[in-house]
């Protein structure tokens, strides 16, 4: 009884907080995770400055992850990684040729 | 997924609503012929961009585009074939990370240094700020708008140590289930946890130091 006191009314220490709320995103936070979450919170400028960045973060990557998706409208050229080597783009050329015939010679297409 | 209706109309007879067509050789873009001009250079940025490995990315998208000509049938044509084709190229890499995860030495602290560099250095032993920060995310609208700061979010997450930059990508990018990505890369729920809060924290230092205008305020 007086351990789980403790756990309530002791504040966690920044880096827990910061794992917690990492795990938040991912997960639900049990009853008493989220309450000492909560409590470290409103005590804590940084971690709430931390969070409001973590959670920008997050929402960058979801506007990022749109737009690789939205690729095929606006065609970007040279982006990293480079272009497909002459000697693959010959490789599979000729296997989606052999493909292709295979699949027309198929009576059933 | 619904399955097209067998008596459907053949592929060159539908209305062209959109521009979903070879604009060079006029050709419907379900011609598998003209992938390789149209999508090759994309499909391979794209495996490229997750596994690092050019011979291996090559390999993928020969893959996909041979997979995708057996399963013709299944694209639905309110995609675009593009979309369509990463799709496939997204599984063939998933694939890929769930045959190679006993080889790729899945140990949780793996030798990238991260914890001394980035999570240990931001606390101090009693796991307080090291440091203040500033308050540089405060107008969040505003900030997604900056293309600069998403190309800088873009570096950072190339930066993060290899494991945790795969795991971040399956949740956020790929938005696989937490099971699934545990699964795939054949870790525990707790190392992705592990892992995801690395890629977090260590995004958010990265872009705090790469974004200049954070400085000004």
């Amino acid at each position: 009884m007086t351990s789980k006191l403790h756990t309530f009314l002791s504040a966690l220490s920044c880096e827990q907080y910061t794992r917690l709320l990492s795990r938040s995103l991912d997960s639900k936070l049990s009853f008493s995770e989220r309450l000492s979450f909560y409590t470290h919170h409103i005590l804590c400028v940084v971690c709430r400055r931390y969070r409001r960045q973590i959670l920008l973060i997050e929402r960058m990557a979801q506007k990022v992850a749109g737009a690789d998706y939205a690729k095929d409208k606006q065609e970007r050229a040279g982006s990293a990684g480079g272009e497909l080597s002459a000697e693959a783009r010959e490789r599979i050329e000729s296997e989606l040729s052999r493909e292709l015939a295979t699949r027309c010679n198929k009576p059933n297409g | 997924m619904t399955a097209r209706p067998g008596n459907g109309p053949p592929f060159a007879q539908r209305p062209m609503t959109t521009k979903r067509e070879n604009s060079k050789t006029g050709v419907a873009a379900e011609d598998p012929a003209g992938w390789l001009d149209d999508h090759g250079a994309i499909l391979f940025q794209f495996a490229f961009g997750r596994l690092k490995n050019r011979e291996l990315a090559e390999d993928l998208v020969q893959e996909t585009m041979l997979s995708a000509v057996r399963s013709l049938s299944s694209f639905r044509a309110d995609s675009s074939i593009r979309t369509w084709l990463i799709g496939i190229l997204k599984n063939k890499i998933i694939d890929h990370l769930r045959q190679t995860r006993r080889a790729a030495a899945l140990g949780i602290a793996d030798a990238d240094g991260f914890e001394e560099t980035v999570l240990q250095r931001d606390f101090n032993r009693y796991g307080i700020w090291n440091r203040f920060l500033s308050n540089w995310a405060a107008n969040p609208e505003e900030l997604l708008e900056h293309d600069q700061l998403l190309a800088i979010f873009k570096e950072c997450l190339e930066g993060l140590p290899e494991k945790a930059r795969q795991a971040y990508l399956l949740k956020n990018f790929d938005a696989q289930e937490s099971d699934e990505i545990c699964n795939i890369l054949g870790i525990t729920t707790s190392h992705l946890w592990v892992l995801l809060h690395r890629a977090r924290h260590g995004l958010r230092d990265c872009i705090e130091k790469r974004w200049s205008p954070i400085e000004d305020e």
